[in-house]
């Protein structure tokens, strides 16, 4: 036999994580226990990349390195009792966020949903896009097209290996076969999610739907 | 064509009718695959589910709950009778910094994965619920069923299927002619599909679009600064337009010069136009309306 099963699946997981690291496909959140004046959080090595910081449903505004240079802020700089509003992921570590000012209050990871107010109110949540994990039924690279864009990195991989079942001829061909799924996820992954626009429809004016923003006049609101 | 016939085809394609060497079961996962990837990259199949409001849910997770469930079309509201906007999540963040906490009727979605979706505001209470419209997965095929493709373009299904099998076999010279009219034909399919579903379609957006916004003259009717029926004393929120606003979207209401907007405002049902609360005119307020019919 050329190939273990172990071999196989390994460049099965190694394919999702490549899927996964090229296309920012799968949302997840943690909640992270803090503690008066603390300011660095580590976030774990699955995490490929933030979209959002809350603190108790709060925004936090990222920032990078040069900015919290350029704003004069020490990197401990601390304001007891409030709220950070500003994080940096870069510039303090790998995989470590920066908060400024320092968190001032201990916060615990909620029991319960991320996703509900109840639990948003009372936490710190770091919302980001991670690889694959393969324990779970969810966060995974989409089942509909799992199975024909990872068969082709498989065998594209596994062709190329040296040894006896080497065949460059047949790499290239998967090689191109998964480049060509992965351009067909990369469509649906930029098309299919963008709730702007009504798919179905295949109209562009909703794009510019904005949330009601009225021009209040200068009477009001009324005082009486 | 069904399963049945669309493996005889592939069996056919790959030299193999007896389905000796490429087994009946082996070409129908190949289709179902083919089929699955299609569907998905298309978009083609919508379907609708209701489903119950969380209280204080801001993210549903539909894909977790509906089986089939590929991407969000639109949502509707049981408990205001209306759409929710489709609208961007940073808007939100601009609108307010702790959007997230905002509680009340949900207005807005914006689906930011193929998991999760998220409403604006979050109903506080487990009340009601959504109507889900949504682009489904692909269905299981059985000998008898017929894909919900158009029907010109299953042969797409086949070509995926024989390029799968002629793999297998490592017949890449063979496939290659298959793959690449199966990769010629999505863009193919997702125009049909959105075609279908745009065929009879008003475009609201363009008035004159449609010829039954004009009247016998021949020009659109428009209905401009029309104050609408009803006393303006503090407590009554329901007021009267001469003529039903059509499309709905057209109705724009201003209290005093600033503009409300449906749903937030006003809740417009027919010709009656109901305020909400806080929107509700004072003794001496202006509300006027412009509107198409």
């Amino acid at each position: 036999m050329n190939w273990t099963d172990s071999q196989i699946s390994g460049l099965a997981k190694e394919g999702e994580n490549y899927v996964a690291s090229r296309l920012d496909l799968i949302i997840d959140r943690i909640a992270i226990n803090t503690t008066p004046g603390q300011s660095e959080v580590q976030i774990p090595a699955y995490v490929t990349d933030i979209t959002q910081v809350t603190y108790k449903g709060f925004k936090v505004d990222p920032a990078n390195f040069q900015e919290m240079v350029n704003s004069g802020t020490g990197p401990s700089s601390i304001s007891a009792g409030s709220r950070p509003l500003y994080y940096s992921y870069t510039g303090f570590g790998t995989q470590v966020i920066k908060f400024f000012p320092a968190i001032g209050e201990s916060l615990v990871i909620p029991i319960g949903s991320l996703f509900n107010t109840a639990q948003i109110s009372t936490c710190l949540i770091i919302e980001f896009y991670r690889s694959p994990d393969f324990n779970s039924l969810n966060n995974r690279v989409p089942a509909y097209i799992r199975k024909p864009l990872i068969k082709q990195y498989v065998l594209y991989r596994a062709l190329q290996q040296e040894g006896p079942g080497q065949y460059l001829q047949g790499s290239d061909f998967f090689k191109n076969m998964f480049d060509a799924f992965l351009k067909v996820l990369k469509s649906i992954n930029n098309t299919a999610f963008m709730s702007r626009e009504y798919i179905s429809q295949g109209s562009p004016n909703t794009a510019r739907n904005r949330p009601a923003r009225p021009i209040l006049p200068p009477n009001y609101p009324r005082s009486y | 064509m069904n399963l049945a016939n669309l493996r005889s085809n592939v069996a056919s394609n790959v030299g193999d009718p007896g389905m000796v060497q490429f087994t009946a079961d082996s070409i129908n996962t190949s289709i179902q695959e083919g089929y699955g990837l299609i569907c998905a990259a298309t978009l083609c199949i919508e379907k609708s589910q209701g489903f119950p409001q969380v209280g204080g849910q801001v993210y549903y997770d539909f894909a977790a709950s509906i089986g089939d469930f590929l991407c969000l079309a639109a949502l509707f509201n049981y408990n205001t009778n209306r759409w929710l906007i489709p609208a961007d999540r940073g808007q939100f963040r601009d609108m307010r910094w702790d959007w997230e906490l905002q509680t009340g009727e949900p207005i807005w979605f914006d689906q930011i994965n193929y998991r999760y979706t998220c409403v604006v505001p979050a109903n506080k209470d487990a009340v009601g619920g959504f109507l889900v419209f949504y682009k489904a997965a692909a269905d299981i095929l059985t000998d008898n069923t017929v894909p919900s493709l158009p029907m010109q373009l299953v042969k797409c299904i086949e070509n995926y299927a024989t390029m799968d099998q002629l793999v297998l076999a490592q017949e890449f010279s063979k496939c290659t002619r298959y793959y690449k009219e199966f990769i010629a034909d999505i863009p193919k399919i997702r125009r049909l599909a959105l075609a279908k579903a745009s065929a009879d379609r008003v475009n609201i957006s363009t008035p004159n679009y449609s010829p039954d916004k004009f009247a016998s003259s021949g020009a659109p009717l428009f209905v401009n600064n029309e104050t609408p029926v009803g006393t303006i004393d503090g407590t009554n929120s329901v007021f009267t337009l001469a003529k039903v606003p059509n499309p709905t979207a057209s109705l724009l209401m201003t209290l005093n010069g600033a503009i409300l907007y449906q749903g937030i405002g006003y809740i417009l049902v027919g010709a009656l136009v109901y305020m909400q609360t806080g929107y509700v005119p004072q003794v001496g307020d202006a509300l006027r309306a412009w509107y198409q019919v």
